[in-house]
């Protein structure tokens, strides 16, 4: 690991934390301080059940925790794995497409120390996001009658969204790390991204696709489920679980990729082993 | 102990030879020249060297280190100059050397990086972002140079920069090699090789077709002869020409000779006859290397 590489990638995404985690802060709090002018207007109103399904809530729009799934919590994660896509992707492929990388690594440090140092200030950006977005509850919720609702489950619901962020910024990573650009990685990882989010929605309402639910990401991030259910520990080990599996490929690959290549290098896995058996 | 080794260095991108069996070796103190056309591997193999992409087979030593299973020791050893030198954005020129020292885990000499900055002309206060391409080259000159690696590995060096500054690179570049350090750089520029290396290597198409000591090379190139006669001379005079010496054209009084292996017995030849002027040029490494592509072609 290197301090000075770590200090300069998180400093790199200073306005990605200032405008994702100011944006989402902003909402946060537009959100609970129009609260109070929903509740009457929703407890009158009635939503079909699957309709209220496929947003990850259902019940009573009316009561605090189901408004703030709808409204924020069932979306916002999708948010943040742009940022995962974003900066995941364009932590080595974007150096390498803008042509920074190769001077770089021609500096006497490891490439796992570099890709250490770009995976450590992914994470400690969207930590920092989630705590930019967290001052958002505490401007507003100390005013806004939320019960049962407190100021902690709102910024634990809210910290609950890195172990997919990290997940899927480690996926983003290992695909800039065999993709042949940043675009084309990002290319796909939108896709990816895309695709499990709309899976996990209808898996809510379709049965025959509950079977997917295990094999879904977005599913263990519990977002839509958090505030009305509470944190499921075990759904959150099993993301990290995933994403440090997906940082060590992703390490590996980068370990063997050839830079500037321009080209697929699925064979960089089996390079990179070799590498760090060496 | 060589500075640099280079042996039977093969690199395929798929059916793409690039490298096909270099071998190269540096002693310590030389400037040696990497000389090739665009695209005849000069990039690929410093790649390779610097352990940025992997060889499909053979080996690279830097001071007897395995440049691909030492290769941090190895680039402790190396300053090295991209051919086209990206900075990371939102820095001045001055963060960039502090932002590569930290990198590097050592701080270069400041009174030894601020003769760099000066010497070369760059205004280190400027963001990177709104250099010229040779103002960034420039920077990169200095990071190349900055930490007085024993080993200065350059990518076509002088590419963007005006000849005043292309001078103060080459002098700089003499400097680095008076102080026992190596430097070893690629260029398709002939004029800066044969202004400032000791040896030379010729690459094309991904194999190296010659390696050659440039003053050695001087010393035994023919010489380019131009006599301006008194007088015209008779018709067949030049029959009787000695065997190193070809007559290249003639048109009146004056003409234009060749001498292999010295220009004595041309000399003992035009005693014969009234001289009013005489020009003995020695042949530029671009006559050389067009000759020697002429050759290798027939």
């Amino acid at each position: 690991m290197n301090a000075g590489l770590i200090r300069r990638s998180v400093r790199d995404l200073r306005w990605h934390i200032l405008w994702y985690g100011a944006g989402l802060a902003v909402y946060a709090a537009f959100i609970v301080a129009l609260f109070p002018t929903f509740r009457d207007f929703l407890g009158d109103t009635q939503y079909p059940e699957e309709f209220l399904q496929f947003f990850g809530t259902s019940g009573d729009l009316s009561s605090p925790d189901a408004f703030i799934t709808t409204e924020y919590n069932s979306f916002v994660p999708v948010i943040l794995l742009i940022y995962a896509v974003v900066v995941g992707t364009g932590a080595l492929a974007g150096d390498e497409g803008r042509g920074t990388l190769e001077n770089l690594l021609a500096q006497p440090i490891s490439r796992l120390s570099v890709f250490v140092s770009r995976a450590l200030a992914l994470v400690i950006g969207a930590v920092l996001i989630c705590a930019v977005n967290s001052l958002g509850w505490v401007a507003v919720v100390p005013f806004v009658d939320l019960a049962p609702l407190s100021l902690g489950d709102l910024v634990l619901a809210t910290f609950t969204v890195l172990p997919v962020v990290a997940f899927f910024g480690a996926l983003a990573m290992l695909a800039g790390a065999v993709a042949p650009s940043r675009g084309m990685a990002a290319g796909i990882m939108t896709a990816v991204v895309v695709a499990t989010y709309l899976l996990a929605s209808f898996a809510q309402v379709i049965e025959a696709l509950e079977w997917t639910r295990n094999f879904n990401p977005y599913y263990y991030s519990d977002g839509a489920r958090v505030l009305t259910e509470g944190v499921v520990w075990w759904h959150q080990a099993v993301l990290v679980a995933g994403a440090l599996v997906l940082f060590a490929l992703a390490a590996v690959a980068f370990s063997g990729r050839e830079i500037m290549a321009g080209t697929w290098q699925p064979r960089a896995l089996v390079r990179g082993l070799r590498a760090v058996r060496a | 102990m060589d500075a640099l080794r280079v042996e039977r260095l093969v690199k395929h991108y798929g059916s793409v030879q690039a490298l096909r069996g270099v071998d190269l070796a540096v002693r310590p103190g030389e400037v040696f020249g990497f000389l090739g056309p665009n695209g005849a591997g000069k990039s690929t193999a410093i790649r390779v060297i610097l352990d940025l992409i992997r060889p499909t087979s053979g080996h690279v030593a830097v001071f007897g280190r395995d440049a691909q299973r030492e290769s941090v020791a190895t680039r402790r050893q190396i300053g090295y100059l991209p051919s086209d030198p990206v900075m990371p954005p939102g820095m001045t020129a001055r963060q960039v050397f502090d932002f590569y020292s930290d990198v590097r885990g050592e701080r270069p000499d400041p009174a030894y990086l601020q003769g760099l900055v000066e010497r070369f002309g760059l205004d280190a206060a400027r963001p990177v972002s709104a250099l010229s391409r040779g103002n960034r080259q420039k920077v990169g000159l200095v990071l190349a140079l900055m930490h007085r690696a024993p080993l200065v590995i350059l990518d076509e060096p002088t590419t963007g920069l005006d000849p005043l500054v292309q001078d103060e690179v080459e002098a700089a570049l003499r400097e680095v090699a008076a102080e026992g350090r190596t430097v070893f750089f690629s260029s398709h520029i002939l004029a800066e090789v044969e202004s400032i290396c000791s040896r030379a290597a010729i690459v094309r198409q991904g194999q190296i077709v010659d390696v050659f000591d440039l003053a050695e090379q001087r010393r035994l190139a023919p010489r380019r002869v131009e006599v301006q006669f008194g007088r015209a001379p008779d018709e067949g005079a030049f029959d009787a020409l000695p065997a190193s010496v070809q007559l290249v054209s003639q048109e009146g009084r004056r003409a234009v000779l060749e001498a292999r292996d010295g220009v004595d017995a041309l000399v003992k030849f035009l005693a014969r006859y009234e001289v009013a002027d005489l020009s003995v040029r020695q042949p530029t490494l671009e006559e050389l290397f067009v000759g020697y592509y002429r050759e290798e072609e027939s």
